[in-house]
């Protein structure tokens, strides 16, 4: 019957959009319980973008065919020069085991990551989705684009010190396993197709590094690497409550991807009027063979190397402030950055209300990431051993889906020792 | 607690074994239009036409140069001196008697006389011949053979024989005459056409002792002179007419770039050129050209043809060097006395000839002073020199090839075609303007498809009032394509192609090496991007 009563609470929480969004999730180590051990599963996907549209997306993801306009519709928001678009995989087990009862645990974290991130300009999408007719007799550039794939496999050990209730520090280190790599990054590119079809000129400076082409599939032994997690977590009690700090840093570390990882490097203009026929007489003659292919192919064979890389992991660093009680509105902020990830610093409000000591709900309204205006959702549950929380995020996009695309949920569970 | 646990250990194990297999999705499929160039070229008829064959005025006009002999009669043809065989035997019909060494016992000469009727020839010199001799000596000692023609000499030798014979063997050789003079006159030097053979078989004259002959001994001479090849020849070669049908094949027209062209413009030479010193008289009954190829032919239509043309002698210079002044005479061919033309259009690869050649019409007049030397003959030469000044006015060219459309069993790269053009864009610096058109045909000649939607029209150059094209002139010819056609291309197995050629503004076509046809293939399409259901 509790519970009945929540729901008007629920909606309004939904429809006044003060929900939680497309901020990084805290590998929070505390709990309520200072010094208790755990078992538990997070598991988060999330992906969002700037400017491609949900129902853009959709049909990308879900159609067999999309037809011209739906493309020129979903082409009509993009931004001229950047469009962003990002998102993340994860799946952990976690353990935290308390040494004899004392201030120290020990943690454990087994998990699989994958992280992808992009940018392209409108014109390169328009080239890929559209063609190049429609630029006959112009130029359409198409520069600074970047896409980066990440996946790998993380364990990690570390340490949490508590000195005091709702006081807590925690560092880990991991030795992650590099499965798959994929950054290409292209400064200039820019397209002339002759009025008449005759003549196509590119120029093009950029390049790409791709981690073992013939070695694909789970946790794949690609590259290998360490990185380092630590924070904190405090809190501050006042006269209208307590409060509540974090911060932390995940993932400062870097990967080294094997020597079979395929490095491509080009700055060069091109110009492409066809095959030249020496004899009319003799036109198959100088298609066959693989000609064409092979001369491409030569050329470009130059530009290719396979060599070791060392990349730095697109990690993050993480702070929010919230107020927080036992039982009524809770409220507060965050503050998140990224690098090497194509992330712009994302700022948001958190809101909500804390029902009893099991059931909190809250909202989160942020700018920034991957996309711009997000809103979000998040609903905790604590009861006896079980511990329970769960975030759906980008709901802006189910309100204009033409316009915003994102999507994502997490999942936490944990079960207290 | 303990349901508890169990709960949460499985839903871990179902959230994790459901990360590990996501589903792999596809992509829907778009479809992007895509313009690229695929190929690009230049057509220059003068390239096609091999370099050996081509010349180039001042005007950079390319004429078509060819020399080639169609009548070629030699000495052989003319005067042949047949091959002749000198024969003798010896037989001990009684025995008891007996012969010194050194004595023979067998002395033979025989004159020979070729079968020349009219030909009277007095002097010969050999270029090359083979004397076949065998001797069979059945007599119980060794014999010394001596074979003499007593007509042959060189540096003033004869040409001798002697050969040892063993008892009861044989010889059997070869000999050659090559360069030997021969005086055809006989032993008497009153004769004509005759040559001199003188055989001796005496016991051999190294032997210590007389030989006693028996009943039954022989010796059996057989003696060839064959394969005659004279040099040079004196003599009076008759009164005789001698017809002969000549082939002359030809190589330079095939390599022609023009399945088929009118000429309108020629100056053709044939020049007749006797190396033979008597009087002729050539009669062409008939001069024709085919191809055989195609199965046509053309016949000659010029005063030439039937009429007797006369050549006085050639002239002995008796020089080892250069032993023969030719006498020669020039016909010419142009389009107002002849259709030669015709002969040439159809791009023949053999000339034939009809000939008749009397030689000394007027009788001995050189009193027995006709000569021949080997390699000075009498030949027609017939020297070419085109200019490509083509008709092309109605022209239609229909050519059916067979194709075999390659289309890949697994990632058919065809299937990603929604529709669109092959579109060529021509500059065509001819004077001529053409109408395309292509058929797919199914093994037995049915049509599956057209190519073009109508007859496609490549636009042709002016030609100025010098007969020079002063720019060229673009068109764009396009053969749209979808899966239909791709679907046609698979199942087609011949390619008919149509095309009809009009001069612009003129009866006649310049082909000059700055002449061309720039063509550039452009694909137009609209593919289909992404999965393919």
């Amino acid at each position: 019957m509790i519970g009945l009563r929540y729901i008007p609470f629920c909606f309004g929480m939904l429809l006044s959009a003060s929900v939680t969004a497309q901020q990084p999730t805290f590998q929070h180590w505390s709990s309520h319980r200072t010094g208790a051990s755990f078992i538990g599963l997070n598991a988060s996907g999330v992906a969002a973008s700037s400017d491609f549209g949900n129902a853009f997306v959709k049909d990308f993801l879900s159609a067999d065919h999309i037809d011209s306009a739906a493309i020129a519709s979903g082409l009509k928001h993009l931004d001229p020069f950047a469009n962003r678009i990002g998102g993340d995989y994860d799946v952990a087990l976690m353990a935290k085991l308390n040494v004899a009862h004392s201030a120290h645990s020990i943690l454990f974290r087994l998990a699989d990551v994958a992280h992808l991130h992009g940018s392209v300009p409108l014109a390169s999408a328009q080239l890929l989705l559209i063609g190049n007719k429609p630029f006959l007799g112009d130029t359409v550039v198409a520069s600074e684009m970047e896409a980066s794939l990440w996946r790998y496999q993380q364990v990690g050990m570390g340490w949490q010190y508590e000195p005091s209730p709702g006081t807590s520090y925690f560092v880990m280190a991991s030795y992650i396993n590099g499965e798959q790599y994929l950054d290409a990054k292209v400064d200039r590119l820019w397209l002339y197709t002759s009025t008449l079809g005759d003549t196509l000129s590119a120029g093009l400076n950029g390049g790409y590094a791709q981690s073992d082409t013939g070695s694909v599939g789970f946790a794949k032994p690609n590259g290998y690497g360490a990185a380092l997690d630590f924070g904190f977590a405090r809190d501050f009690k006042s006269e209208v409550g307590g409060w509540r700090l974090k911060a932390a840093v995940y993932n400062l570390g870097m990967v080294q991807w094997n020597p079979k990882t395929v490095h491509f490097a080009a700055d060069t203009n091109l110009e492409w009027t066809g095959v030249k026929i020496n004899d009319v007489t003799k036109v198959d003659e100088q298609f066959s063979g693989g000609t064409l292919e092979d001369s491409l192919g030569q050329s470009l064979t130059k530009l290719y190397h396979k060599g070791y890389t060392n990349e730095v992991i697109p990690g993050w660093a993480h702070a929010e402030l919230m107020r927080y009680r036992n039982q009524g509105a809770e409220f507060g902020g965050g503050m998140a950055i990224r690098w090497k990830a194509g992330y712009k610093p994302y700022g948001y409000l958190v809101g909500g209300y804390r029902f009893n000591d099991h059931i909190a709900m809250h909202g989160t309204a942020g700018y920034g990431g991957y996309a711009a205006l997000q809103i979000g959702v998040q609903a905790s549950f604590e009861y006896e051993h079980l511990a329970l929380a769960a975030r759906i995020t980008n709901l802006e996009t189910l309100v204009v889906p033409t316009q915003y695309a994102g999507g994502g949920a997490s999942l936490s569970l944990r079960y207290m020792l | 607690m303990r349901i508890a646990h169990l709960l949460l250990i499985s839903l871990v194990l179902v959230i994790t074994t459901l990360g590990g297999c996501r589903k792999k999705r596809d992509l829907a499929s778009w479809s992007p239009e895509i313009v690229a160039p695929l190929a690009y070229g230049r057509i220059n008829l003068a390239d096609y036409a091999p370099e050996e064959y081509i010349a180039v005025d001042n005007e950079r006009l390319v004429h078509f140069i060819a020399s080639d002999t169609l009548i070629n009669l030699g000495l052989d043809t003319i005067i042949g001196i047949p091959d002749y065989s000198v024969d003798t035997s010896f037989l001990i019909p009684i025995g008891g008697t007996s012969l010194p060494p050194g004595l023979p016992f067998l002395s033979s000469i025989k004159e020979t006389k070729f079968p020349l009727k009219d030909v009277r020839l007095t002097h010969a010199i050999i270029r090359e011949s083979t004397i076949k001799i065998s001797m069979v000596n059945k007599i119980k000692a060794p014999v010394l053979f001596i074979y003499e023609i007593a007509s042959a000499t060189l540096n003033g030798d004869t040409f001798r024989i002697e050969k040892r014979i063993e008892a009861n063997s044989s010889l059997k050789e070869d000999y050659h005459l090559d360069g030997y003079t021969l005086n055809l006159r006989g032993s008497e030097n009153k004769s004509y056409n005759t040559v001199s053979t003188k055989m001796q078989v005496m016991i051999h004259p190294d032997e210590a002792t007389s030989h006693m002959f028996t009943a039954g001994e022989s010796v059996d001479i057989k003696s060839t002179v064959a394969d005659i090849i004279p040099q040079y020849v004196v003599g009076y070669f008759g009164n005789q007419i001698a017809k002969y049908d000549e082939k002359q094949s030809l190589t330079q027209f095939s390599e022609l770039p023009f399945e088929e062209m009118n000429i309108t413009d020629f100056d053709i030479v044939m020049t007749v050129d006797n190396g033979i010193g008597a009087d002729l008289g050539l009669v062409i009954n008939a001069l024709g050209s085919q191809n055989t190829t195609i199965g046509r032919a053309s016949a000659l239509k010029h005063d030439i043809i039937g009429s007797t043309q006369q050549f006085t002698r050639a002239i002995n210079l008796y020089d080892d060097q250069n032993p023969v002044k030719h006498i020669r005479k020039t016909i010419s061919f142009t389009d107002e006395n002849s259709n030669l033309d015709e002969l040439l259009e159809i791009k023949p690869d053999q000339f034939t000839a009809d000939l008749s050649i009397e030689v000394n019409p007027l009788g001995n007049i050189s009193r027995g002073n006709d000569f021949a030397y080997y390699g000075h003959n009498l030949t027609a030469l017939m020297d070419l020199d085109i200019p490509l000044v083509v008709s092309a006015k109605g022209l239609r060219l229909i050519d059916t090839v067979a194709f075999e459309f390659d289309r890949p069993e697994e990632d058919d790269p065809t299937q990603r075609l929604n529709s669109g053009n092959l579109r060529f864009i021509i500059q065509n610096a001819y004077p001529f303007e053409a109408g395309l058109q292509f058929y797919l045909l199914d093994q037995s000649g049915v049509l599956i498809d057209s190519l073009m939607n109508g007859r496609a029209w490549v636009d042709g150059a002016f030609e100025n009032e010098k007969g020079l094209v002063d720019a060229p002139v673009q068109s764009i010819v396009e053969i749209p394509i979808d899966q239909t056609r791709i679907d046609n291309l698979d199942v087609a197995s011949l390619l008919k192609a149509d095309v009809r050629l009009n001069t612009v503004g003129t009866d006649s076509v310049h082909i000059r090496t700055d002449g061309y046809i720039d063509f550039k293939v452009v694909t137009d399409l609209s593919i289909k991007a992404g999965k393919i259901k």
